[in-house]
């Protein structure tokens, strides 16, 4: 015959394990439940903390370096402009001077191509008195080889001083 | 109608009674345990499956139940409160296994938690005002109505644990009731049939009885042991107000 507790009861034994199973469960979840559970939710905010740190910082660098990339830029281009008003310059300045070179250069040729001719001239000149000089000897031969007659020496001279006088 | 049955006696300390309450406390703390256990195996940070999912889902939802409740410096109370809904839920519905008795059907059990909770209380009133200011809240706001200070916080735990059992237990009585009378109503329409292998079938014990268990049992399972965790909550929360307020 099984015995039974009244329906409404209070008993001592009962109650203590109540309590005892409602300590050890809330042990257990504390430790087996909620540490666990706690930790993973900690980790993944603190994992999606650093991340949006991370992201700050990775934007702020970003940032600098776009800053710095600009001021790069713009200095490069300043640098340019600078090089290209140089080469500008020194162009001008060489274009100058070649000219100026050029210049001299074409003035001295000119100076010795006239020294030149004039040299020449006196060349020409000298040469055409000793053949003057020499076709006088000539001619004077001549004059004396031929028998000459006294109009022919007469036409001769005549002849000759008219052509000096020609040339002159 | 029985109360629990006594199932053995271990006979020291003047015979230590182990019922079918005790048992099913046991078994539903046990459950608990196990599947505790094979949810928080294999946790992630980064890819939780779903069944994590689903309990981080749970164990918030019972987080901010008590934060609203108790506030944010009362949350190391969450276990303790998660192990009592629990508690009550699975020794409730263990009873609907017909194999075991409910273990909130025995005013043992609620009345063991309901001192419990009444414990809590007076130890935050004794560690947060001293023994004597704890004495003296009694008698606020004015001592004329301390006598019904006093009645106040013994109703409490009384109206509690009877509560809880009285729900279950009501519906235990009710359910077999209805098995009782669904029983005589099918004896009844069979009567006329001569043959004895079939006027014995209690055709209507199949299925209308789930149908009311679901609201006596399942229902009523599930308000009692939302009430008796939020009654938890309140009483042990007002003893352990915020540390700011315990300044003024």
């Amino acid at each position: 015959m099984p015995e039974y507790e009244s329906f409404v009861s209070l008993d001592v034994w009962t109650m203590l394990f109540a309590w005892g199973n409602i300590i050890i469960l809330f042990l257990f979840l504390k430790k087996f439940l909620y540490k666990p559970l706690m930790n993973i939710i900690e980790t993944r905010q603190k994992q999606i903390k650093d991340m949006y740190d991370e992201a700050e910082k990775e934007k702020s660098s970003a940032k600098d370096m776009h800053v710095e990339y600009e001021e790069k830029l713009a200095k490069a281009s300043a640098q340019g402009d600078e090089i290209i008003k140089n080469a500008v310059q020194r162009a001008h300045r060489q274009e100058e001077i070649i000219v100026k070179e050029a210049n001299e250069t074409a003035a001295k040729t000119i100076k010795r191509a006239e020294e030149q001719v004039e040299l020449e001239r006196k060349k020409a000149l000298n040469q055409l008195k000793n053949e003057v000089s020499g076709m006088a000897v000539d001619i004077a031969s001549a004059v004396i080889k031929k028998n000459l007659t006294k109009e022919d020496n007469t036409r001769i001279v005549d002849q000759f001083i008219g052509q000096l006088g020609e040339q002159k | 109608m029985n109360g629990p049955k006594i199932l053995w006696t271990i006979p020291i300390l003047g015979g230590i009674k182990i019922t079918q309450t005790t048992l099913t406390s046991w078994i539903a703390t046990g459950l608990i345990m196990v599947v505790v256990w094979l949810l928080t195996r294999n946790l992630s940070v980064d890819h939780p499956n779903k069944k994590q999912v689903i309990l981080e889902k749970l164990v918030g939802m019972l987080d901010n139940m008590v934060e609203s409740t108790m506030g944010k410096h009362n949350m190391r109370f969450a276990p303790y409160i998660c192990a009592l809904f629990l508690s009550s839920i699975f020794g409730t519905l263990l009873g609907m296994t017909n194999i075991l008795r409910s273990s909130t059907a025995d005013l043992s059990t609620t009345a063991a938690w309901a001192l419990a909770t009444l414990a809590l209380s007076w130890f935050g009133g004794i560690k947060n005002k001293g023994f004597f200011g704890w004495l003296k809240s009694f008698t606020e706001p004015i001592a004329f109505i301390t006598p019904i200070n006093i009645v106040s916080e013994i109703a409490n735990p009384i109206s509690m644990s009877f509560r809880h059992f009285g729900n279950i237990a009501g519906g235990l009585v009710l359910t077999s009731l209805i098995y009782s009378a669904l029983a005589t109503l099918s004896a009844f329409l069979l009567q006329w049939i001569p043959l004895k292998l079939i006027n014995t079938i209690p055709i209507f014990q199949l299925g209308i009885p789930a149908f009311l268990s679901i609201y006596f049992d399942l229902f009523s399972g599930f308000v009692q042991a939302l009430v008796f965790t939020m009654l938890t909550m309140v009483y042990v929360g007002g003893a352990f107000p915020p540390k700011d307020e315990l300044l003024q």
